[in-house]
């Protein structure tokens, strides 16, 4: 009876996203299955959590008489526009692009697959028996889980003084009640389908989230022209990145589902400024604003696209120009903004800005020494290096949507190297605590970004070096 | 020539070479290719399943093992019958054993045969005292112990077992035990011995993933792996840009390089998962929620908060959580729900003033070191001189519980 409940619990969300999803994909693309069902998890996680709060909102609380029929509705009216305007979901099975690969290929790409079974399949086990342990899913992001499904209503929480002010009447209390409440939200779907508080089953969306990632990019991949082999390796390089694993495998924390959700919102940005389809700019807009629904950080990382838009738009001179006052604009708002205002959960005043030199070490320990990620910033800072030297001698420029990119991620990476070396946080770097949990939610852009270097890479002609134009002057 | 010019632009070719001159660079950074100055170069010895006997401890001999128990009090000895053994011929200790991972811990018991010294008319006593050495069981490929990284380890053995400790009636199966000389084979061995470790998860894997190994010989497993594919992508360089060899650039022999650095990094981890998900099978597989508590960290809080549900009415009752120990106030907290509790982190009185309790609140002292309940006035008292009235309902090990009037 529960694999039932879990099936309906997992599946309905999957299948509304997937219909919505499918929708807006045009047909006949390599990857589109892959692509449908992996954005179809995201899209579909949103779509239920905003139902919830919708319901709650209109008085209905989270009773699942209510809850259930609409979400039936919703697939309902997908499986009818399907009837009405039938679209393919897929090509054939095997494309000729698999079918014409060397047999080493093809072993490899089994290699790959079982390894990714694997992995997954032993996340899912993990997740499936060990109940809810880490300390700040006890703290304050599975609390509200538990007192909404018990209450089946979205039930206020509220700092401690706030809490005391109140009496405690109609309100709880716990460790960061601002908190985004999407994933206690999907927590509280799991156990009230269960018909149970079962906090071990209800972390089985984070082994999904991190599968329809999986999903997602390698559709992605594919839509970028990258061969079925190499979009497989990097997709592999995502889901085996170990801080990715044991955000799996310790399930309840939101930051595995910010890094899939930004990693989903930045390739469809990729690809909308690299050809202008409008899917993949709505898709950009829909995963961006998930963002927000996931963590607070969402703010920052978002902020971060804009000088990928600027540079999509406009000339390298006025790119230029406006990189130089976007700096001067940042060093403005360190200087003036108000020391206490609020945004994103921090104020200037709480970060206490100044340089700790204490933890360089450590965070480079973090990125490059220790097995967080594999050899991933590695992997990317040599590809990087290698592109500008390359591009250098060979005088090849850079595409603008791979151009936006880099920016995007730099802005990114800035912020992320502000954040842990010039406020109080770097603490957390010493103490090896949360920078590897922030580096988890833009962790996997950089394995997107990886992939599309190493295509650029390919695609550059073999470089004339000097010992090269000697011997043919003398030829 | 032309001959080794058509071999080396075969990508297969040039791919096989480069893994194996990075295999090299790693091996030689690991020290495996030195040998150790005095040479430790005896004759392996070996204990088979049918030469092993124990002492505390229960054993018998199974087809290809000897099976151990661990005695009531979790312990376990082995001797290991000897021969005229030098300690300094000998490397490496190696054990093969099953369900190694259900021991705490695992040592090497030996002595030495005093020397005869014709200087002095009062001799040492003939064996040395006993010396112990504690034993890697965490690792993925037997137990790979290197002695020369023992002073003590020198001389004429006397004696030699492996002492083993764990959960008592816990079973371990060992199939053979051997003293290896040191040769370039067995340091390999060594080395990939040491790739792995099981660390169990806790608190802080959420964090961070050091890659650790066993060490000696790998503290970390990264430097290695770098060297790998610097090397081999160093060397790879060389030949794109000699005079001599020119292979046309293939990104199947970089991009196979980096998929084996990252193979070589992804398997201890996948060894790790896959053993902390056994583990988890173990401890909660087919168990019901208050099962799984009770078999998990969480035991004595569950258990206090079993204890407290039904003195604590309906939900949501108020309950106000007094304590100084993190650990326990937010585990005790989250148990509470859906009752409505109150545990202010960081705070240091760890209650708040006595007017904001009222009558019909609850009160959980978690081995509070400022909250105290005084029996002749009935009252609780904590810092700044706040009290309140209330009454004892529930009291154990980690815990009471007060109803306020």
């Amino acid at each position: 009876m529960d694999l039932l409940r879990i099936s309906f619990a997992l599946g309905l969300p999957w299948l509304l996203g997937t219909f919505v999803v499918h929708r807006i994909v045009p047909a006949a693309m390599a990857g589109r299955r892959v692509l449908v069902l992996g954005y179809g998890f995201l899209v579909g996680v949103m779509l239920l959590t905003l139902l919830m709060r919708g319901l709650d909102a209109a008085g209905f609380g989270l009773h699942l008489i209510f809850l259930v029929p609409v979400v039936l509705l919703l697939i309902a009216i997908g499986v009818l526009l399907e009837y009405r305007y039938p679209r393919s979901f897929g090509g054939v099975w095997l494309s000729r692009d698999y079918r014409d690969l060397p047999l080493w290929q093809k072993l490899l790409i089994a290699v790959l697959l079982t390894i990714l079974a694997i992995r997954l399949g032993g996340l899912w086990l993990e997740v499936y028996w060990r109940p809810l342990f880490p300390w700040d899913a006890y703290m304050h992001w599975a609390t509200k889980s538990r007192v909404w499904t018990d209450a089946q209503a979205i039930v206020p929480f509220v700092d401690y003084d706030e809490w005391l002010a109140l009496q405690g009447r109609g309100v709880f209390t716990d460790n960061h009640p601002g908190y985004p409440i999407t994933t206690p939200l999907l927590q509280t779907w799991m156990n009230l389908i269960l018909g149970r508080w079962d906090d071990a089953v209800m972390n089985l969306p984070w082994v999904l989230v991190a599968a329809a990632g999986g999903m997602a990019f390698f559709g992605q991949a594919r839509m970028a022209g990258i061969g079925p082999l190499a979009a497989l390796v990097f997709c592999y390089f995502l889901l085996s990145l170990p801080i990715l694993n044991v955000q799996v495998a310790l399930a309840g924390y939101a930051d595995v589902f910010m890094g899939i959700f930004y990693l989903a919102a930045l390739m469809a940005f990729y690809h909308w400024s690299n050809t202008r389809l409008f899917w993949q700019g709505l898709l950009a807009l829909l995963l961006a604003a998930g963002c927000f629904l996931i963590k607070n950080e969402a703010l920052y990382w978002i902020l971060a696209l804009l000088p990928g838009f600027a540079a999509v738009f406009l000339p390298p001179r006025r790119l230029i120009l406006l990189v130089g006052f976007g700096i001067l604009l940042s060093a403005g708002v360190l200087l003036f903004f108000p020391r206490d205002l609020e945004v994103a959960g921090h104020t200037l005043a709480g970060l206490g800005l100044q340089f700790h030199s204490d933890a360089v070490l450590p965070l480079l320990q973090s990125l490059f020494w220790f097995s967080n990620w594999h050899l991933l910033f590695w992997m990317v800072g040599f590809m990087l290096l290698a592109r500008v030297i390359i591009g250098f001698l060979s005088g090849t420029r850079w595409p603008r949507p791979l151009l936006a990119l880099c920016l995007i991620l730099g802005s990114a990476f800035v912020l992320f190297l502000v954040l842990f070396l010039f406020t109080g946080y770097a603490l957390t770097v010493v103490g090896q605590t949360s920078v590897s949990r922030i580096s988890l939610q833009l962790a996997p852009s950089f394995v997107f970004l990886a992939m599309l270097l190493y295509q650029d890479l390919a695609k550059i002609p073999p470089v004339a070096l000097p010992a090269q134009k000697r011997r043919t002057g003398l030829e | 020539m032309s001959g080794m010019v058509g071999v080396s632009s075969k990508w297969w070719f040039l791919f096989c070479v480069l893994s194996v001159c990075g295999f090299m660079a790693v091996a030689w950074i690991a020290g495996v290719l030195s040998s150790l100055p005095e040479g430790r170069s005896g004759h392996v010895v070996e204990w088979q399943a049918a030469d092993l006997r124990h002492a505390p401890g229960s054993g018998s001999s199974i087809p290809g093992a000897y099976r151990l128990v661990l005695d009531t009090q979790g312990r376990a000895l082995l001797p290991l019958p000897l021969a005229d053994l030098s300690a300094d011929a000998y490397r490496f200790l190696t054990i093969e054993a099953e369900s190694v991972r259900s021991l705490t811990h695992a040592v090497l018991l030996w002595s030495v045969r005093s020397r005869h010294d014709p200087l002095f008319i009062q001799q040492s006593p003939p064996i040395g005292p006993l010396q112990q050495a504690s034993l890697p069981i965490y690792g993925w490929s037997g137990i790979w112990l290197d002695l020369s990284s023992l002073p003590e380890w020198s001389g004429d053995l006397a004696r030699v077992g492996i002492a083993l400790q764990g959960p008592p009636g816990a079973e371990i199966s060992i199939h053979q035990v051997r003293l290896a000389p040191d040769t370039m084979a067995n340091r390999l061995a060594w080395f990939f011995a040491g790739w792995a470790r099981y660390d169990p998860l806790a608190q802080w894997s959420i964090n961070v993933f050091k890659g650790n190994g066993i060490d000696p010989p790998i503290k970390f497993r990264m430097p290695f792996v770098v060297t790998f594919l610097a090397v081999g992508l160093l060397l790879y360089g060389l030949l794109l840009v000699s005079r001599r060899f020119r292979p046309p650039f293939d990104w199947r022999v970089a991009g196979g390089l980096l998929l084996i650095a990252w193979f070589a990094l992804d398997a201890p981890w996948q060894w790790q998962l896959w053993r902390q998900a056994m583990d988890a099978e173990k401890a909660f597989a087919g168990k019901t929620q208050g099962e799984k508590a009770l078999s998990g960290p969480d035991a004595s809080i569950y258990q206090l908060t079993q204890g407290v549900y039904p003195l604590l009415g309906p939900p949501p009752a108020r309950v106000f959580i007094a304590t100084s120990q993190e650990y326990l106030g937010l585990r005790a907290a989250y148990r509470l729900y859906p009752h409505n509790p109150y545990w202010a982190r960081g705070r240091v009185n760890e209650l708040p003033s006595a007017n904001q309790l009222k009558p019909g609140d609850f009160v959980l002292t978690l081995r509070s070191t400022v909250v105290k309940y005084e029996p002749e006035s009935g009252e609780l008292k904590w810092p700044d001189d706040q009290r309140i009235s209330a009454e004892p309902l529930y009291a154990d090990p980690t815990g009471q519980l007060y109803r306020v009037h």
